[in-house]
C-alpha cells in the first residue's frame, strides 16, 4: 500500500457497462502528481485506452467524469466535475465541465473519478453511495427530461434536494443527438461536443451520487480555509460583477462592444438587449439564490417568469450565453420566452450554443425560402418565433422529421441542404461551433475555437492577470500577433483549474493562489510554471489524440459566415481572414507544434513529460 | 403580454462645463457615453447610457480625456487607470464614433468637435 494521500483519494471507480462489472482502480501518487485529476487525468485515460481512429459511439470509447485534488474541499466551487471522452460532434477529444455538487459528493464517497467503458445491453443508471456503487435498471426513466430524471431518482432512492447529485441525459442523449449534453443539479450542463450522445450510446441514463458521510482529508485545513476565504474575497472585490450578478450583466456590454450574436451573425444591432440585462430581469422576475458547493456568490439563481406569455414558467436563470442564444441569435425579444427556451433545452438535454446556431440557421434559411414550412414539418420558423423554436427543438431531441437531420449539428445539416445554405452556417471546419458570442468582435475566441482540441473554447482570458503570462495588460483584440500570442501563452491555465477541479468564475483562474491551495490540500509543492505545464500536458495529449484521429490543420478554420465581415456595430468592416494564416502559424510556433501537421514537436512532448508519445 | 418593440433606451444626460472652461472660448465639445456597469463609477444606475457633454481643448486625445475624467471622477479613475494612474488598467474599452478603438496608438487620436466617445467595461466573458 502506498503512502497516505491528502486531497485526492487516488481511487477511480471503473464501470464496464457491457459486462455489468464495477471495480476500484488505485492510482499511485506519482501518477496523480503528474495528471492531478479532472481534465488532465481524464485525457490520460482517453489516450491510453481509446483508439483515436475508432468511432465515438464504439463501446470501447471511455466516458470519464472526474473531480480532482481540490474537489470537495473548502475551496469555492470545488463540486465541479470534468467530463472527458471522444466527442460525438467532432469525433475527437472532448473536455467539458459542469459545476454544482457532484464532484464533492463523489469525493465524500471515496472516489476521484468514475470511468465508464462498454455499452449496457439495456438502459441503466449508476448509483454511488458510501464507497459502494451499483448499476440499476433505468428503463422506466426513458423519455424523462433531465430535471424529471433527477427528481425521479432522488424520489425512488429516498434522497432530498441537497443530499444527492444526479447528472443525466434527456431525450436528446437517448436519441444520440450529436450535441446532447449531460445535465444535473438543476441546470448545470456539461454541454459540449456531444458528451450526452456518448452517454446515450452506452445506454447510461444517469449517474447518481449520494452525499455520504465521508470528508476530504487535507494536509493543512487552517491554511486551506484561509486561502478559500481569500479566493472568495478576491472574487467579491476584483470580480464583483460576476460575484453579484453571475453572467447576467454581460449582455449589456456584449451588444455595444459588438460581440453579441444577433440574427445568425447578419447584424450586430439588438437595442432590446436592455430587456435581458440582469439588473432588470432580476428585479422583474422572481428569483431565489441557488449556488454551488462552497460558493457564496450570487451567480446562480432559480427564476420564475412574471410577465409575458410564459408567466409562471419556473426554471434556472439563463446564463449570458443562453440569453444570447434564445434572445438575439434567434431575434427573439421576450426575456420570459428566453427563460423558457433555455430551460427546455436543458431539460431535453442539449447544448444551448449548438442548438441556437442550428435554430438561427434554420430561421435564416426559412426567411430566404431555402427551407419551407413543409420542409420543417409544419413549423413556421420566422425570426423570434419562440413556440415554433420549442417545436423544432423537440423534433431535434426526438430525431423527428427534419429534426433528424438537424440533430447532426449545423455543419452537417448545411452541407446536406447545400447551395447558399452552406455559407450561412456558423461553425469550424472540424464541425464544432462557437460559444454564445459573435467572435468577429472577439478574434481571440475565434482563433481558440478553431484550434481547440476539446470541441469548445480551450482558453479563458476573463480575469487573468496577463502580465504574469508575459503579455501586455490589455491586448489589442484585432491584432493577429497579440491575439495569437495571448491564446498560446495562456494555454493550459484553464485546463489546470479543470484538473483540480474547481470553478473559474469564483477562483478567477488565479493560478498562483490555487497552487497554494493545492499545497495546503495535498502537500505537493506546485508553482505557477508547473501548474501551466499540467494544463498544457492535457492540451497536448488531446492534440496528439485528435491528430492521430485524422485532424488536419486545414480544418482549423472558421466557416464563411463565422469569419464574415460585420456590416454594422463597432466592429463594422473588420475582417479576420486576411490575417488567419499568420495567426495560425504564430500560434503553432508558440505552442511548439509542427507548422505543417499541427502535431506537438518531440521537444514539446519531452518538456511535458510525454516522451512516450514520440515514437507513435 | 409579450415584451416586444423598443427597449428602454433612456439616457441620463448631463450637459456641463466639465473641465472648468466654457465652450465658446476656443474649446470644443465632445459627447461621452458611459455604458453598462461602468455607470456605477458615476453613481448612476438603471438602463441606458449615461451621456455627458464635455468641453475640452482642441488637440485633446482620447487618453487625455480619460485622464481628465479620472481627475474629476475618482471612481472612474479606479476603473480606468492602473495604480499609478498613468496607464489604462485593462478594465475599460473605448469606442470612438461607433468604431472600436483597439490599439494604444489609436488612443492618442486627437478629438474633434462633435466626436462621440463611448467607455464600457472591457468584459470578455459570460
Ligand atoms: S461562481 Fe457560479 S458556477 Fe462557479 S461555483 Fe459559484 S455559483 Fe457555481
Amino acid at each position: 500500500m502506498g503512502a497516505k494521500l491528502y486531497g485526492a483519494t487516488g481511487k477511480v471507480l471503473r464501470v464496464d457497462l457491457s459486462q455489468g462489472r464495477i471495480w476500484e482502480e488505485v492510482l499511485d501518487e506519482a501518477t496523480l502528481r503528474k495528471y492531478f485529476g479532472g481534465t488532465c487525468l481524464g485525457v490520460k485515460y482517453l489516450c491510453d485506452e481509446v483508439d483515436p481512429k475508432s468511432d465515438w459511439s464504439d463501446p470501447q470509447n471511455r466516458l470519464f467524469i472526474g473531480s480532482g485534488p481540490l474537489g470537495g474541499t473548502r475551496v469555492p466551487g470545488s463540486g465541479t466535475i470534468s467530463f472527458v471522452t471522444k466527442g460525438a460532434l467532432t469525433n475527437a477529444a472532448s473536455s467539458t465541465q459542469a459545476n454544482g455538487f457532484f464532484g464533492t459528493f463523489l469525493k465524500f464517497c471515496g472516489f476521484d473519478a468514475v470511468l465508464f467503458q462498454g455499452a449496457a445491453p439495456d438502459w441503466k443508471y449508476l448509483y454511488i453511495h458510501n464507497g459502494v456503487a451499483e448499476l440499476r435498471d433505468a428503463r422506466h426513466l426513458l423519455g424523462q427530461d433531465t430535471w424529471q430524471t433527477e427528481e425521479s431518482i432522488k424520489g425512488e432512492l429516498g434522497y432530498t434536494e441537497r443530499n444527492m447529485s444526479v447528472f443525466s441525459i434527456g431525450p436528446a442523449g437517448e436519441n444520440l443527438v450529436k450535441f446532447a449534453g449531460i445535465i444535473g443539479d438543476r441546470g448545470h450542463v456539461a454541454a459540449h461536443n456531444g458528451v450526452g450522445a456518448v452517454m446515450g450510446s452506452k445506454k447510461l441514463k444517469a449517474i447518481a451520487v449520494a452525499r455520504g458521510k465521508g470528508k476530504v482529508e487535507v494536509v493543512d485545513d487552517k491554511q486551506l480555509t484561509a486561502i478559500a476565504k481569500q479566493l472568495v474575497e478576491s472574487a467579491r472585490t476584483e470580480a464583483g460583477v460576476v460575484f453579484h450578478w453571475g453572467t447576467s450583466r454581460a449582455i449589456s456590454v456584449a451588444e455595444p462592444a459588438g460581440w453579441l450574436p444577433v440574427k445568425n451573425y447578419t447584424t450586430n444591432a439588438f437595442p432590446e438587449h436592455e430587456l435581458f440585462v440582469g439588473d432588470r430581469v432580476r428585479a422583474v422576475f422572481e428569483t431565489k439564490s441557488y449556488p454551488c458547493w462552497a460558493c457564496p456568490s450570487h451567480h446562480r439563481e432559480l427564476m420564475k417568469v412574471t410577465e409575458g406569455p410564459y408567466t409562471g414558467y419556473f426554471g434556472k436563470e439563463p446564463e449570458y450565453e443562453q440569453w444570447a442564444a434564445w434572445g438575439p441569435q434567434i431575434y427573439q425579444k421576450d426575456p420570459g420566452a428566453a427563460v423558457m427556451l433555455s430551460n427546455e433545452v436543458d431539460r431535453l438535454g442539449m447544448d444551448a450554443n449548438e442548438a441556437s446556431w442550428v435554430v438561427g440557421w434554420v430561421m435564416e434559411c426559412y426567411e430566404k425560402g431555402i427551407l419551407t414550412q413543409k420542409d420543417l414539418d409544419g413549423l413556421e420558423m420566422t425570426w423570434g418565433n419562440a413556440d415554433a423554436t420549442l417545436g423544432l427543438l423537440k423534433n431535434i431531441a426526438h430525431r423527428r422529421g427534419f429534426g433528424n437531420l438537424l440533430a447532426e449539428g449545423v455543419k452537417y445539416a448545411a452541407e446536406k441542404v447545400g447551395g447558399e445554405a452552406v455559407n450561412m452556417a456558423i461553425c469550424t471546419g472540424k464541425g464544432n461551433t462557437p460559444r454564445g458570442h459573435d467572435h468577429r468582435g472577439k478574434w481571440w475566441e475565434m482563433l481558440d475555437t478553431c484550434v481547440s482540441n476539446t470541441g469548445t473554447l480551450e482558453t479563458q482570458l476573463l480575469f487573468l492577470d496577463l502580465g504574469i503570462y508575459g503579455l501586455p495588460k490589455q491586448i489589442d483584440p484585432f491584432s493577429w500577433e497579440q491575439v495569437s500570442a495571448a491564446v498560446a501563452k495562456t494555454k493550459g491555465a484553464l485546463q489546470f483549474v479543470d484538473s483540480l477541479v474547481t470553478c473559474w468564475f469564483i477562483t478567477r483562474g488565479d493560478l498562483p493562489l490555487l497552487c497554494q491551495a493545492v499545497k495546503a490540500a495535498t502537500g505537493w509543492d506546485v508553482d505557477f510554471e508547473e501548474a501551466l505545464r499540467v494544463g498544457r500536458r492535457a492540451v497536448n495529449l488531446m492534440r496528439f489524440f485528435s491528430i492521430k484521429r485524422g485532424l488536419t490543420p486545414d480544418l482549423e478554420q472558421p466557416s464563411h459566415r463565422y469569419a464574415s465581415t460585420p456590416v454594422d456595430g463597432p466592429v463594422k468592416g473588420r475582417t479576420i481572414l486576411p490575417h488567419w494564416q499568420q495567426m495560425i502559424s504564430n500560434y503553432y510556433q508558440l505552442m511548439g507544434w509542427d507548422k505543417e501537421t499541427g502535431l506537438p514537436l518531440p521537444e514539446t512532448l519531452r518538456e511535458l513529460g510525454l516522451e512516450h508519445l514520440i515514437a507513435d | 403580454m409579450a415584451i416586444s418593440g423598443e427597449a428602454t433606451q433612456t439616457s441620463d444626460e448631463v450637459s456641463s462645463k466639465q473641465f472648468g472652461t466654457d465652450v465658446g472660448s476656443g474649446m470644443i465639445e465632445v459627447t461621452v457615453e458611459i455604458v453598462s456597469w461602468l455607470k456605477d463609477a458615476f453613481d448612476k444606475k438603471g438602463p441606458g447610457r449615461l451621456i455627458l457633454h464635455e468641453a475640452i481643448a482642441p488637440g485633446t486625445s482620447i487618453m487625455d480625456l480619460i485622464q481628465l475624467m479620472a481627475d474629476k471622477y475618482p471612481k472612474f479613475a479606479k476603473e480606468a487607470l492602473d495604480d499609478r494612474k498613468q496607464e489604462l488598467s485593462g478594465s475599460i474599452a473605448v469606442i470612438l464614433n461607433g468604431s472600436f478603438v483597439s490599439s494604444l496608438a489609436e488612443l492618442n487620436t486627437g478629438l474633434k468637435e462633435g466626436d462621440i466617445v463611448t467607455f464600457l467595461p472591457a468584459f470578455s466573458g459570460g
